[in-house]
C-alpha cells in the first residue's frame, strides 16, 4: 500500500529536490547555526529517501542503511559541529568572497549546467532516475560554497554537503550500497569530522582566528 | 595469512599503552620488521597464485595477487626503514625541544596506524573497500603532518585533509559509476577480479566516465598535476621520516587504485583512451614539477616537487604501456621508493644538525657529516635518473616504451623536464653539501646532534640498493615485477 503511494506521488523525486533546495539555501545562510541546521535537514532528507526506497523496493538492508545515516549524519555530525562552533565562538560568516544573492544565482546556473551536461552522458534508469543529476548538482554547488566562504567551519560543512551528494549518487547508481561499504564510508566520514574539529581548534590557537584567508604561509 | 596485516595495528595499540621511550621505539621497529618479513613471505605465496580472505572465492573481500604483494613489499621495506630512522629524528627533536616528549608517544602510535592503513590498501579485493582504506590513510597521516602544531604544519595539514578528501570524493563517484556499468551488463559488483572478467561487456561510454572520475580522484591523492597543490606543503611540513613515507609509498598506494581501474578500463573502452589520459596527467606533472623545482630554495619542498615529477614518470610510462611501459612503471615505483626516502633521510640529518634546509644557509655538510653527504650524492643522481642507478634503468625503459608508441612530443618534453630537474637537484644539494662549513648553529645552543648508528646503516643500505638496482635486477624481483606487470597491463 505504502509502496504504491511512494511510486504514485514520486516521493523519491520530491525528496531529492528537497535536498537540492537545502544545499542552494546554504548559500544565503550566514549564521553558522543555520548552516549546520541546513546540513542536518539535508541529511534527514537523505535518510528519509533511503527509508522510502526501502519500502518501495522492500529491501531490508536499506532500512539498516537509513538507520546508520540517521545515527551518523543526522545526529552525530551535527552534534559535533555544534560543539566545535560553540568552542570556537564563531557565530557568523563575515564577508564571503561572493555575496549571498550572487552565489545563489551562480548555484542555479551550476544546476542548469549539470542537467544539460548529464543528459548527454549516462542516463540512469529505474526508480531513482533524477537522483544522479541532483547528486552531481549537490556536489558542485557545495564545492562552490567551499570556495567562496572564509570561515574554516563553513568549509567543513561544505565538504559534508558534498559527501551527502556523493551518498545520493551512490544510492541511485547502486540501488543502495552494500552495508559494509556504507558503514566503512560513514566511519571514515565521522573520523574525518572529528579530526577536522581538532585541527579547527588548532587553527584558532595558532592563527587566533578561523578565517582561512590567513592560511597563506606556504607558497610556491 | 592475510590476517597478519593486523601486525601494525597491534603495534599501534601497544604503543598507546606503553610507557618509556625505549619500549615505544622497540615495539615500533619490531612490528615493522615482522611486517616486512610477512610481506616477503606473502610475495612468495602470491607469485604461485592469488591468496584471499573473507567472502567466498569468487568475490573475496581481501585478496592478494603478485601485484598486491609487490606493492605491499615496497610499503613494508620503507616502513621498516622509516621506523628505524624515526628513532634518531624524534630523539633529536625531543632533545632540541621542538617536540614535547608526550607528543613523541603519539607520533609512534600514529606512525604504526598509518602503516596499517597503507598495508590494507593493496590487499583489498573490493574497489569500495580500497577507497575506504585510501581515505583512512589521509586521515591518519594528516595527524602526523600536523604533529608539530606550528602555524605552517597546521596549515599544511588542513589543506591536505580538505583537498584530498574533496579530490577522493570523485574517485568514489567513479567507483559507483563502475558499479553501475557492471549492473547494466549483468550483475553489479565492486570486486575488481569479477569486474576484470566482465570488462569486455561493460558500456564503453560509462566506463570512460568512470575512469576519468577515478583518475582525477586518486590522481589528487597520488600528487599528479594539476591537482597536486596540497603535496608540497604536506610533504615539507611533516616530520622527515613521515615525509619519506608520504612520498615513497603513500603516493603509490593511491596510484595502485588507478592501476586496478585502468586494467579494467583498458579492456572495456580500448587502450587508446586510458593511454591518452594517463600520459597527459603524467607529462603535465613532470613539466609543472620541473618549473617549481627550478625556483625552489627549501630542500624538503624541492624533494616534494620531485615526487610529483616521479609520479608523473610512473603515470606516463604506465600509460605508454606495451612490452616495456608497465614493467618500467612498476620498477620505477620501487626505485622512487628507495631513492626519495634516502634523500629525505639525508635532509633530515641536515635539519637535525643545522635546524634549516634552505639553500644558502646550509653549507659544507660534507665536512660535518661526511658519510651522510657522500651518500646524499648517490641519492641526487638517482633522483635525477643518472646511471648507474635503478631510476636510470626504469626511465630508460620508459623512453623505449614512448619511442615504441611513437609519442615523440611526450618524449621530447620529458627530456627537457628531466634536464631542468637534474639542474635544480644538483644546484640545491650541491650548495648544501659542498663548500666551507656554515656558521649556522642549531637552537638551543647547548644542543648537539648525535647520529644514531642504525639510522646510518639504513641510509647506507638504501644508497647501496639504489646503485645495485642500476646494475642488476635480481631474478626473483624481476619475475615478481613481470607477474605484476602481466596483471596490471594485460
Amino acid at each position: 500500500m505504502l509502496a504504491k503511494w511512494i511510486g504514485l506521488f514520486s516521493v523519491i523525486d520530491f525528496i531529492s529536490a528537497g535536498m537540492l533546495v537545502s544545499v542552494v539555501a546554504m548559500n544565503s545562510l550566514k549564521r553558522i547555526d543555520g548552516c549546520i541546521k541546513a546540513y542536518a535537514a539535508n541529511s534527514w532528507l537523505l535518510a528519509s529517501m533511503m527509508g522510502a526506497s526501502a519500502v518501495y523496493l522492500s529491501e531490508p538492508h536499506l532500512y539498516a542503511a537509513a538507520f546508520y545515516t540517521i545515527a551518523v549524519k543526522c545526529i552525530g555530525i551535527p552534534y559535533v559541529l555544534k560543539r566545535v562552533a560553540k568552542e570556537l565562538k564563531v557565530t557568523r560568516e563575515t564577508d564571503p568572497y561572493v555575496s549571498g544573492p550572487v552565489s545563489t544565482m551562480a548555484s542555479f546556473a551550476l544546476v542548469g549546467i549539470v542537467y544539460s551536461a548529464l543528459s548527454r552522458g549516462i542516463s540512469v534508469t529505474g526508480f531513482a532516475q533524477n537522483s544522479l543529476e541532483v547528486a552531481v548538482s549537490i556536489i558542485l554547488v557545495s564545492l562552490f560554497t567551499m570556495m567562496i566562504r572564509k570561515k574554516a567551519i563553513t568549509q567543513v560543512i561544505g565538504l559534508l554537503f558534498m559527501e551527502n551528494g556523493l551518498f545520493l549518487a551512490g544510492f541511485s547508481l547502486t540501488r543502495g550500497m552494500p552495508t559494509l561499504v556504507e558503514l566503512g564510508v560513514l566511519f571514515d566520514l565521522f573520523m574525518g569530522v572529528l579530526i577536522l574539529g581538532v585541527f579547527l581548534s588548532q587553527i584558532k590557537k595558532t592563527f587566533v582566528s578561523v578565517d582561512l584567508d590567513r592560511l597563506t604561509n606556504l607558497k610556491g | 595469512m592475510l590476517l597478519l596485516v593486523l601486525i601494525p595495528l597491534a603495534a599501534a595499540l601497544a604503543c598507546l599503552f606503553l610507557k618509556g621511550r625505549g619500549a615505544l621505539e622497540g615495539v615500533t621497529i619490531g612490528a615493522q620488521g615482522a611486517f616486512a618479513l610477512w610481506a616477503a613471505l606473502l610475495a612468495f605465496e602470491a607469485s604461485n597464485g592469488a591468496v584471499y580472505f573473507g567472502g567466498d572465492a569468487s568475490a573475496p573481500l581481501f585478496y592478494a595477487d603478485a601485484l598486491s604483494a609487490y606493492i605491499l613489499c615496497v610499503i613494508a621495506v620503507l616502513s621498516f626503514a622509516s621506523a628505524v630512522y624515526s628513532v634518531e629524528y624524534i630523539r633529536s627533536e625531543v632533545a632540541r625541544g621542538a617536540l614535547p616528549a608526550a607528543t613523541a608517544k603519539y607520533y609512534y602510535v600514529f606512525l604504526n596506524l598509518f602503516v596499517f592503513t597503507m598495508a590494507v590498501v593493496p590487499v583489498c579485493g573490493n574497489l569500495a573497500l580500497l577507497w575506504i582504506a585510501i581515505e583512512a590513510t589521509t586521515l591518519v597521516s594528516a595527524l602526523l603532518v600536523g604533529i608539530y602544531r606550528r602555524p605552517g604544519s597546521v596549515e599544511a595539514a588542513w589543506k591536505y585533509i580538505v583537498l584530498c578528501t574533496v579530490g577522493i570524493t570523485f574517485a568514489l563517484m567513479g567507483t559507483f559509476i563502475l558499479y553501475y556499468a557492471s549492473s547494466e551488463a549483468g550483475s553489479g559488483s565492486f570486486e575488481w577480479s569479477t569486474l576484470r572478467q566482465m570488462a569486455a561487456g561493460l558500456n564503453p561510454a560509462t566506463m570512460r566516465l568512470a575512469f576519468l572520475f577515478v583518475m582525477i580522484g586518486y590522481g589528487t591523492k597520488a600528487g599528479l598535476a594539476p591537482v597536486h597543490n596540497w603535496l608540497p606543503d604536506a610533504h615539507s611540513e611533516a616530520p622527515t621520516p613521515v615525509s619519506a613515507l608520504l612520498s615513497g609509498v603513500l603516493l603509490n598506494c593511491a596510484f595502485y587504485g588507478v592501476i586496478r581501474v585502468a586494467s579494467i578500463a583498458r579492456v572495456s573502452c580500448g587502450p587508446a583512451f586510458v593511454q591518452t589520459v594517463m600520459i597527459s596527467f603524467g607529462i603535465i606533472s613532470i613539466m609543472v614539477a620541473a618549473v617549481f623545482m627550478h625556483v625552489q630554495r627549501n630542500a624538503k619542498r624541492l624533494l616534494a616537487y620531485s615526487s610529483i615529477e616521479h609520479m608523473g614518470i610512473i603515470s606516463t610510462s604506465f600509460g605508454a604501456g606495451g612490452q616495456f611501459g608497465v614493467y618500467a612503471a612498476l620498477l620505477h615505483v620501487l626505485n622512487h621508493a628507495i631513492a626519495k626516502p634516502l634523500m629525505f633521510f639525508v635532509t633530515g640529518r641536515t635539519y637535525c644538525r643545522y635546524h634549516s634546509v634552505e639553500r644558502g644557509k646550509v653549507k659544507g655538510l660534507i665536512k660535518a657529516l661526511p658519510l651522510t653527504a657522500g651518500l646524499g650524492f648517490a641519492g641526487i643522481f638517482a633522483l635525477a635518473g643518472a646511471p648507474p642507478s635503478g631510476t636510470f634503468i626504469s626511465e630508460f625503459l620508459m623512453l623505449r616504451a614512448l619511442a615504441d608508441g611513437r609519442h615523440w612530443a611526450v618524449l621530447a618534453l620529458f627530456l627537457i623536464g628531466g634536464t631542468i630537474v637534474f639542474y635544480a637537484l644538483v644546484r640545491n644539494f650541491g650548495s648544501m653539501f659542498l663548500g666551507k662549513e656554515a656558521e649556522l648553529k642549531p637552537e638551543p645552543s647547548n644542543f648537539k646532534f648525535t647520529p644514531w648508528k642504525p639510522a646510518g646503516i639504513v641510509i647506507l643500505s638504501f644508497a647501496v640498493i639504489i646503485l645495485a638496482l642500476g646494475l642488476h635486477v635480481p631474478g626473483r624481483l624481476d619475475s615478481l615485477i613481470r607477474l605484476s606487470a602481466g596483471i596490471a597491463g594485460q
